[in-house]
């Protein structure tokens, strides 16, 4: 062990921290976009999906089979060439946000309907019986009891959206995993690139996860 | 005099299974009625008819003149009511359920508050003062603070009342409102819609506690098999029931 260690290039580490940084402050940033939206969407979705009009579920759930069912890399691959196609046109930045939301969201709709069709049928009858509107009641009563039965699930997906964000490199995003394989092959050295870029994904998820810890145990905590 | 309630034809079918079948009657303003059966007698059903928790196969619901879940035209024709309708027309009916049904996620003060802050939008603090004098109302003051979860089942119970109270209904429904308690509670929560009656709230009430009927109910109401098949008024039916039948439900429950 002791000899791999010492034959680390710790200059040239020390060298290419800032532009790993750069690096994963972009997979920061796109995650965090992406996991946002995707939110938002997947709520939406989700909501619909567990109350919602019988007409809107059958396109929801060809959204999720599709989501589910290609390759995130595909998937990537086929938003990037085919907005062009239909006259949007976006830089790579936003073109991996989009991607990568369309990913989040088709994955939280399920998790979002879950956890909303768990909560007991009592608590939405209780709501209506109150004068609350079926909307109502999702927001005040079912989503906010919901969002804790959510967040274990939904914090292994947005720890995937992250790591799928390096997938991204294929459309020649400057995210962490693509500055580090262009490290390598500029330099050919490997171990010195890899071992802060595994690093630095395993912090940015750590503090996902530590603040998922934090939600459901002091935020959305219940006697 | 219009009565606050009046039921008619109310028919609820489950598929090929009828729940209820051809229901009349009507409730005064201030009265209590008390509806009797065997389980599965369509009790439960009917009541949640009355404010479309279910929807009725068929009938029509007069609640202080205004028909529930649709009106008919001038040509008679039967227009259903859209969702805001519905919602605005359900504030008029509280409901209390077997279960409590109590929102998991808020404390007793404001599982109260909240159908008066969203639902009436009114300011946060008259709000907050209403669950408190109604948190007195059915004895639970030193309970504002605790979650559902830290509340016996008969604590849980008036918490519920006193929501329902909150939307200042024209009629309370209650669902087996004690079958989830052991006699003590049980007797904590009847007292408290004891007194409820004898401030004058309408209210209909599916039960099994025969003493409780007869104390607080003007009328009875027997149903069998989805029909109601005895109605009378609480000293006669329960002296002298009309039917062999019913004379046998109130042997095994009295």
């Amino acid at each position: 062990m002791l000899p791999i260690v010492v034959a680390l290039d710790v200059a040239f580490m020390r060298e290419s921290l800032p532009a790993l940084g750069e690096a994963a402050w972009v997979t920061v940033q796109m995650s965090g976009l992406a996991v946002g939206f995707g939110l938002v969407a997947g709520c939406i979705l989700g909501s619909l999906r567990a109350i919602g009009p019988v007409g809107v579920q059958t396109p929801i759930q060809w959204f999720v089979n599709v989501v589910r069912g290609v390759p995130p890399l595909v998937h990537i691959a086929i938003i990037y060439f085919a907005l062009p196609r239909v006259g949007l046109f976006l830089n790579e930045f936003w073109t991996g946000v989009a991607a990568l939301t369309a990913i989040a969201a088709g994955y939280e709709v399920e998790i979002v309907r879950s956890a909303l069709q768990s909560i007991d049928r009592g608590q939405m009858e209780a709501a209506l019986s109150v004068g609350m509107s079926e909307g109502m009641a999702l927001r005040w009563i079912l989503l906010p009891q919901a969002i804790k039965r959510m967040l274990p699930p939904l914090t292994n997906e947005l720890a995937n959206v992250i790591k799928a964000s390096s997938l991204l490199s294929v459309i020649s995003v400057n995210e962490l995993t693509k500055v580090g394989n262009d490290l390598i092959f500029e330099n050919f050295v490997v171990a010195e690139v890899l071992i802060p870029v595994a690093a630095l994904y395993l912090i940015i998820v750590s503090v996902l996860s530590l603040l998922s810890r934090y939600l459901e145990e002091r935020v959305f905590a219940v006697p | 005099m219009q009565p606050l309630l009046k039921v008619s034809n109310l028919c609820k079918n489950y598929g090929s299974t009828t729940a209820v079948e051809d229901a009349n009657f009507e409730l005064g303003k201030g009265e209590q009625l008390v509806i009797l059966g065997a389980s599965g007698s369509g009790k439960s059903s009917l009541l949640r008819c009355i404010n479309y928790l279910e929807k009725p196969s068929r009938g029509t619901i007069w609640l202080d003149g205004q028909t529930i879940g649709g009106h008919h035209n001038s040509e008679g024709t039967w227009i259903p009511d859209t969702e805001a309708e519905l919602v605005r027309k359900r504030r008029d009916i509280g409901m209390v359920f077997q279960n409590f049904n109590l929102f998991a996620h808020l404390s007793a003060l404001d599982n109260i508050a909240i159908g008066p802050r969203k639902v009436l939008k009114c300011p946060k603090s008259e709000c907050r003062s209403l669950a408190r004098a109604l948190l007195q109302k059915v004895h639970l003051d030193r309970h504002a603070d605790k979650y559902p979860s830290q509340l016996s089942g008969g604590e849980q119970q008036r918490v519920a009342i006193a929501r329902a109270l909150a939307m200042n209904p024209k009629l309370l429904l209650c669902d087996e409102p004690t079958s989830a308690l052991d006699p003590r509670l049980t007797h904590d929560v009847l007292q408290v819609m004891q007194e409820l009656a004898a401030e004058g709230i309408a209210m209909i009430v599916v039960t099994h506690e025969i003493g409780f009927a007869r104390k607080i109910a003007r009328t009875v109401m027997y149903l069998e098999k989805g029909r109601i098949v005895e109605t009378g008024p609480v000293s006669d039916f329960f002296a002298r029931p009309a039917r062999e039948q019913t004379r046998q439900f109130l042997s095994y429950v009295m």
